[in-house]
């Protein structure tokens, strides 16, 4: 295997090194075999790929007899989405799509049919990859990932290497009735920006943005508080973006048409969200 | 454990296979089965050229460890008559150039009409866009697709 500029690796067709397949049938054995150096494989879309691109493994805990880490649910206020569901699930599942439409409808359109059956959320978020979509998406949520340890993380703190060794087997997003969510893809890969907006009580609109690139992890723009978002778009978006990092660009994506770009996406995206 | 016994239906037949843990689908299939209609191109699950149906969905047999085969049913392009619907569209349509990614974009659009027997242009389009043509023979492709499922694909 050769490593060429940007990371990019070429593509070797040699036999993988061995490892030891554990393959438990509860989250508790599979939580020990994590916690203990294997690497979790969920729907099995990305692991090959991350071995040829250098990961060394030795043990592998396969996910897909483990029960009960599939599913959505909506319980107490809280929707509950299991880690194990898959993308196509994900995005068809009745109760998410009845609590929250704009993720269920932001998750039918993350990864191609080749993945969509078998990649699961958990999988995209875990990988580590800046460039899977589920970061943003539930970042941009204020989404919490509960963990078999029983500790849980907002999803927008997670970083692979510190959380490798858990097993996530939940994300859970409060209130879901009182949010309002849009995510904008189409210039992927250069950006991607996630939009949601909480509706308190009073009427007012709180929030935050998401924005993220093919190789560069979210960042979180908070929202100026918000009464009517077609009317305050242009300033919202500007506010958000003035507090976007100087130093948050890639080769392909430099910081000036990102604060460009996601400034009008971001507008766009908030005069949607009100119609 | 670092090796296994492997069973599984390929192209409806029933076989077994001493593997390694972390034998790759794509090469146990082209290595120990002869299906080389499997092709390899990326090995990263990018192009679509490995693509096989699993218990009837469409993974890229290059990254996918052959122990999730674990009694799937497996289908290669060696496992599609030639009458078979899809086939025939692509065959009689010119839907190929040099041919190598029209395995993997047949099984694709065998797994489409299979959940959506009939597709619109964009469904079409989203669907397929998961496999890549080094010729750019999309309009074709896309067009036979639409033969296919007039035809009855997925009967």
């Amino acid at each position: 295997m050769m490593r060429v500029a940007g990371g990019l690796v070429a593509a070797s067709q040699y036999a993988l090194p061995p490892f030891v397949l554990h393959r438990p049938t509860t989250v508790e054995e599979a939580s020990r075999h994590v916690a203990a150096g294997a690497v979790a494989l969920a729907g099995g879309t990305d692991l090959v790929a991350q071995i040829r691109e250098g990961l060394a493994i030795r043990e592998v805990a396969d996910l897909s007899q483990v029960r009960g880490l599939a599913g959505v649910s909506l319980a107490g206020g809280t929707l509950r989405i299991g880690a194990g569901t898959t993308h196509a699930e994900g995005a068809a599942d009745p109760a998410l799509r009845a609590a929250l439409p704009g993720l269920a409808e932001a998750w039918g359109r993350i990864a191609t049919a080749r993945v969509r059956f078998t990649g699961t959320i958990g999988g995209n978020l875990m990988a580590g990859r800046p460039r899977y979509e589920g970061r943003l998406l539930f970042g941009t949520l204020g989404a919490l990932l509960r963990f078999a340890d029983g500790t849980t993380l907002p999803a927008e703190r997670l970083a692979g290497e510190a959380s490798r060794h858990r097993l996530l087997t939940d994300i859970l997003i409060a209130g879901p009735e009182r949010l309002l969510f849009r995510y904008e893809r189409a210039l992927r890969p250069m950006m991607t920006l996630a939009l949601c907006l909480r509706r308190e009580a009073d009427g007012r609109l709180s929030g935050r943005a998401g924005i993220a690139t093919e190789r560069l992890a979210p960042a979180f723009l908070p929202l100026p508080e918000l009464r009517a978002p077609a009317a305050e778009a242009e300033a919202a978006a500007a506010a958000a973006f003035a507090a976007l990092p100087r130093d948050f660009a890639d080769p392909m994506s430099g910081n000036a048409w990102l604060r460009a770009a996601g400034h009008a996406t971001l507008a766009r995206a908030l005069k949607a969200i009100a119609a | 454990m670092s090796t296994l016994t492997l069973c599984f239906r390929l192209n409806g037949a029933e076989v077994t296979r001493e593997i390694p843990t972390s034998a790759v689908l794509a090469e146990l299939l082209r290595e120990e089965f002869g299906c080389t209609g499997v092709k390899l191109a990326c090995s990263r699950a990018v192009c679509g050229a490995c693509t096989v149906l699993l218990d009837g969905v469409p993974v890229a047999a290059c990254a996918t460890f052959a122990f999730r085969a674990e009694g799937a049913e497996v289908t290669t392009i060696e496992g599609v008559a030639e009458e078979d619907p899809v086939r025939r569209a692509f065959a009689e349509h010119s839907a190929f150039q040099c041919g190598y990614c029209t395995p993997g974009m047949i099984l694709l659009a065998k797994a489409l009409l299979a959940r959506n027997p009939a597709p619109t242009r964009e469904e079409i389009a989203a669907w397929m866009s998961s496999g890549l043509c080094r010729c750019t023979g999309y309009q074709m492709i896309l067009e036979a697709v639409e033969i296919a499922a007039r035809a009855g694909a997925s009967a």
